[in-house]
């Protein structure tokens, strides 16, 4: 018993033990180490996941990272990795609170060690919203196989499925899941739309959880883009007519785009809906609340149909209309506008305009307004309204505070890159960006994470940790619309499917 | 005593004479099948995947499967071990089930049922969502029969834990193959003596039962519309059709494999031994006879899978090759992949109308709306320089029929052509995981041969699921800055009957091979039919190219003759047979009477 005792408190200490040593000589290289994902240089907020990562070099044998802030060093580091061990990495990070990590890279190659330039991890005092919701998706076009909604602990690599469109999917056809949405923040209340078999809209409202049909007379579609409302039972929708088309050789391959779009509110409480807006020469789309409730901010363009004029209300209208949006694709420019909201009524005032991208030869999409209400984020791109296809596609912000929105308007720089970028959200605290980017290999999405400081500037931004630092290599799917929450979803996936199941 | 053992040697020739007959079906009759069954079926040795796979009931079967089917990529190996599981089940079976005499040739029946469903199953290839399939079943089932096998050796309480555990890890890991065990295992123990020994059977099912129920509903991966117990039958279907006679095959498995465990009780005297030998021979030749039928031989699927991979391997004089052993009539898919190898070659505009072009629909086997963009397209994209088309459809067909090795390369080469180096790189590891394709590359001379057809031009368009007509109508508003490039508009434009789309393209053409060059004949021929067709006025009269005298003498001959045959015959198809032999390889005979122009 004693015997075994002993070996036990041995392996113990073991197990604890920081087993990596740093190599005793090796040669300088001069340079930083190219690694995956980029966190050179990075800022991140104290309750993030361990920053994994790789030397994404060629003939790497082993490698070490010395991690060492206010007096506390931490090594790392077994073939090309670095994998770092989460309360360790949660010792370091909250040391650094407010400071930097200082990093060193050794790598060993062809049996001789070598010690790249360091480089820093900056760690904000300010925390993020610890999950995110996503849906996970392979960057299809028209067709889908497997989909499901998941919910990512951002404090540790826990990843959760919301709902998978496998759990009813038969051989006769799949379900399409999309435009999940909570209510500020919280999971109370939430939804998101099913599209082809057992289709619908679910909505699940402080424990009550049911299906709806959101196309009603009078609406050009169901509820496309969703915005719950931050304190009140209603969901503002865009309706859509939406097509895809594909680019001979533009690197941007597909163009999703509407012919149509409105805008209309549905009372979550009488199941009723309104059309807010709904203009032949408007499209507009993704609709979202200020924080205090009082504007609904949204996406429009106006575009003029020229030839499909005599055909409408007609039937060949709507492929008329196809037809000239294809043909006329890059005039379709989208500016913010918003409407005041008056909560008694439940009724809008008139369309006052944010943001004219359009007189910047622009087009700008998913308005975002951060929670203390002085920032407007939004997507913009040369045209169209689905920029996460436009490679040139940047987040900018526009200081609403200022008198001029197209002065106060100005790219998130550090936060860009030469792809695209597109669907993003605040942290309700306003500090953190997340959004997705192609910038890696132009096709599939990955999640990033910028920290937006008190003076509206966006820092260079990180990809969302993964415990296994080539994950995003082998990962064939995309991530689409992040969305942060302040807590769990309550819900379970068994308990959504038999919702859907129900007609 | 002799009779018996000769009855019983008599069975095992027999068998193996079965089995080298079901080796010889796949490697001699079906090697194209075989490698193009590894070459669209998923197998990826990531983590990622082998999670996924094992997420739903019978997915260490499914992923075990998928392994074995890249040994298909030599058909010759992958078919051995195949048939050499087929014998080891045989084996087992006369074993397990104890089958007398010329009864063992019974055991044969499993491994003609999975023969079957091999071989018949032709254009469903494409549109497989059992990615599986060909592994996957025969895996199932001879780890059922060896796990029969060494239970029927086992103690009364060995047996009791056996099945327990067949049921319980047995699910999870082999999906219907476990319930079907299951079936099989009871059948295989002896009548319980007293209530102990049936509550020592009874109490480890329920419980399993129950546990395999909770489990799974609890599951987010599993289908939760599916009979469990039956969870990952090889049913062959997919999102527009489900095909019944598909079924006939595993069925028979099935039942053959519940139906073997009750024969051990059958001991009947020499007499009967020597009948139910040649009972058994017979159900043995009937069943032989149903696999044959099943058999899907169409000679233009095989030559059209042989042809998909010359196109693959940018082995063009083969691809031409294959075209000569087609049952009558290529299939539309068979004429574009030509055009593909012509135009690579460098020449269509010289032999275009001289293979036959009066491509047909593929004879269905099946219910299956196969559509040309579930196969050979997307390489035909790439090939004629259109690598978005390529990919898009690379990106739908992997995500409804799995990530397989023809489509990660064909992924690869569109990242590449397109200056993608990231996302080549993403495809080129996932390619290095599996067994065969790890070293596979691109050369830079086919990343040439395919720039030579990318334009600077970019529009917005959609094929709609038709490839064909898109390409036709897309290439022929094309313009090159190459000869060979400049040849593919105006061949669409002559295939499309668009004149003035021809004229426009044939003076750009000019410009690229410079005066004095003589044009090829099919230009020649259409420049007359499109004079024709101004009234009168030789077209060729307004370029500054002229038409030869000859091919205006032809062309005076074959006015004639059309002429003549339709004073004689008012029904022009029928003329157009009457002339095909003479003109056939003309564009002439294309323009006025090739009508049946489809496309799917």
């Amino acid at each position: 018993m004693k015997q075994l005792l002993y070996i036990l408190v041995c392996l113990l200490f073991v197990g604890c033990g920081n087993t990596h040593d740093l190599p005793s000589s090796y040669t300088q290289t001069g340079r930083l180490p190219s690694i995956f994902p980029d966190y050179a240089e990075v800022v991140i907020p104290p309750n993030i996941a361990p920053l994994n990562f790789m030397i994404d070099e060629e003939g790497i044998e082993d490698c070490r990272a010395e991690f060492s802030c206010r007096g506390m060093v931490y090594v790392s580091g077994q073939d090309s990795r670095v994998m770092i061990d989460e309360d360790d990495w949660q010792d370091i990070v909250q040391t650094a609170k407010g400071s930097s990590i200082k990093v060193t890279v050794y790598a060993k190659r062809s049996d001789k060690w070598m010690r790249y330039h360091a480089f820093s991890i900056m760690v904000a005092e300010d925390s993020i919203d610890r999950y995110v919701t996503y849906r996970l998706i392979p960057p299809s076009y028209t067709l889908y196989e497997k989909l499901s909604l998941c919910q990512r602990d951002l404090q540790t690599f826990d990843e959760s499925i919301i709902y998978n469109n496998q759990m009813l999917e038969s051989v006769d056809g799949g379900q399409c899941i999309n435009c999940h949405s909570v209510q500020n923040y919280r999971t109370d209340r939430a939804q998101f739309h099913v599209r082809a078999e057992y289709g619908g809209t679910v909505i699940y409202d402080n424990g009550k959880l049911r299906k709806v049909d959101l196309k009603r007379d009078g609406t050009i579609s169901a509820g496309v883009y969703p915005a719950w409302h931050p304190t009140e039972d209603i969901i503002a929708y865009s309706m859509n007519r939406t097509m895809q088309n594909f680019h001979t050789i533009y690197k941007g391959k597909v163009e999703v785009q509407d012919t149509q779009g409105g805008l209309m509110l549905y009372d979550v409480q009488s199941d009723e809906v309104t059309v807010i807006s709904n203009e032949q020469d408007r499209l507009s789309a993704f609709p979202t609340w200020s924080p205090d409730g009082k504007y609904l901010y949204y996406a429009s363009a106006k575009f003029d149909y020229r030839d499909s004029l005599s055909l409408m209300g007609n039937d060949d209208a709507n492929i008329s209309m196809q037809h000239e949006i294809v043909d006329r694709y890059k005039e379709v420019k989208y500016d913010i506008y918003r409407r005041s909201y008056h909560s008694e009524s439940k009724t809008f005032g008139k369309e006052e305009m944010v943001l004219c991208a359009s007189a910047m030869g622009k087009s700008a999409t998913v308005p975002r307004i951060s929670p203390d209400g002085r920032y407007l984020l939004v997507a913009m791109g040369d045209y169209g309204c689905f920029h996460i296809w436009h490679p040139e596609a940047d987040l900018y912000v526009t200081d609403l505070s200022g008198d001029d929105a197209l002065q106060s308007t100005y790219p998130l720089t550090a936060a860009n890159s030469n792809r695209a970028e597109s669907f993003h959200n605040w942290t309700s605290n306003g500090r953190w960006i997340i959004f997705e980017s192609r910038r890696w290999d132009n096709n599939y999405t990955r999640l990033y994470v910028s920290y937006f400081d008190r003076k509206g500037h966006a820092h260079k931004a990180f990809q969302m940790p993964q415990e296994n630092p080539d994950f995003e290599i082998f990962n064939r799917n995309s991530y689409n619309v992040p969305e942060f929450t302040v807590e769990k979803v309550k819900i379970t996936p068994q308990e959504l499917a038999r919702v859907i199941r129900e007609d | 005593m002799m009779k018996i053992l000769s009855a019983k040697r008599l069975s095992m020739v027999v068998c193996v004479g079965v089995l080298c007959y079901a080796w010889g079906v796949l490697v001699i009759g079906n090697a194209d099948l075989l490698y193009a069954a590894q070459d669209f079926s998923p197998w990826l040795g990531t983590n990622d995947y082998f999670r996924d796979s094992i997420s739903h009931p019978g997915g260490m079967r499914e992923w075990v499967g998928e392994w074995l089917t890249q040994l298909f990529y030599y058909p010759w190996l992958g078919a051995s071990v195949l048939v050499a599981m087929w014998g080891g089940i045989t084996f087992l079976l006369i074993k397990a089930c104890r089958l007398q005499g010329g009864m063992a040739l019974l055991a044969l029946l499993p491994s003609i049922g999975l023969l079957a469903s091999i071989t018949q199953l032709g254009y469903w290839i494409f549109c497989l969502k059992t990615s599986s399939y060909w592994f996957g079943s025969t895996t199932g089932v001879f780890l059922l029969v060896l796990y029969s096998y060494f239970y029927t050796l086992a103690r009364w309480r060995c047996r009791c834990v056996m099945f327990t555990l067949w049921v319980l890890v047995g699910f999870p890991m082999l999906g219907w193959i476990a319930t079907l065990g299951g079936v099989v295992l009871l059948l295989l123990t002896p009548m319980p003596k007293n209530v102990r020994q049936w509550l020592s059977f009874v109490l480890p099912i329920i419980t399993a039962i129950i546990i395999v129920m909770l489990y799974y509903r609890g599951s987010t991966d599993t289908h939760q519309r599916e009979f469990l117990p039956l969870y990952g039958f090889p049913y062959v279907a997919n999102n527009e059709a489900r095909d019944g006679i598909f079924s006939i095959a595993p069925w028979g498995v099935s039942v053959s494999l519940i139906l073997l465990p009750l024969m051990r009780h059958f001991h009947g005297g020499i007499i009967a031994r020597r009948i139910s030998f040649f009972v058994s021979l017979i159900v043995v030749c009937v069943a032989l006879c149903g696999a044959s039928m099943l058999n899907y031989r169409n000679r233009n699927f095989h030559a059209e899978l042989s042809m998909l991979r010359a196109m693959d391997e940018g082995r063009w004089d083969d691809l031409l090759q294959c075209l000569h052993t087609t049952d009558g009539r290529p299939t539309r898919e068979m004429v574009m992949m030509k055009d593909v190898a012509l135009t690579q070659k460098g020449l269509l505009a010289q032999e275009a109308f001289s293979y036959d072009y009066r491509g047909i629909n593929p004879a269905m086997n099946a219910k299956l709306p196969i559509h040309m963009v579930h196969s050979a397209s997307p390489l035909i994209y790439y090939w004629l320089g259109l690598p978005n088309y390529a990919y898009m459809w690379c990106m739908e067909n992997s995500i409804e029929y799995g990530l397989s090795p023809y489509w990660l390369r064909l992924f690869y080469r569109c990242a590449l052509v397109s200056g993608e180096k990231e996302l080549a790189r993403k495809y080129k590891t996932l390619l290095q995981t599996t067994l065969f394709h790890a070293n596979w590359d691109v050369s830079h001379a086919e990343q040439h041969a395919v720039k030579r057809f990318v334009t600077g031009h970019n529009e917005l368009s959609n094929d709609g699921g038709y490839s064909e007509v898109f390409l036709m109508d897309k290439l022929s508003r094309e313009q090159y800055s190459s000869r060979e490039g400049q040849e593919l508009a105006l061949h669409y434009a002559m295939l499309m009957r668009r004149k003035k789309l021809f004229q426009k393209s044939l003076r750009h053409y000019h410009s690229l091979i410079g005066d004095g060059q003589v044009l090829p004949t099919y230009y020649q021929q259409a420049l007359l039919l499109f004079g024709d067709d101004t009234g009168g006025q030789k077209t060729g009269e307004q370029t500054p190219t002229n038409v030869s005298d000859e091919v205006r003498a032809q062309y005076e001959q074959y006015r004639y003759d059309v002429m003549s045959l339709m004073e004689q015959e008012p029904s022009t198809a029928v003329v157009g047979e009457m002339l095909y032999g003479k003109y056939g390889h003309t564009y002439w005979w294309y323009y006025d009477f090739y009508t049946n122009n489809k496309s799917y």
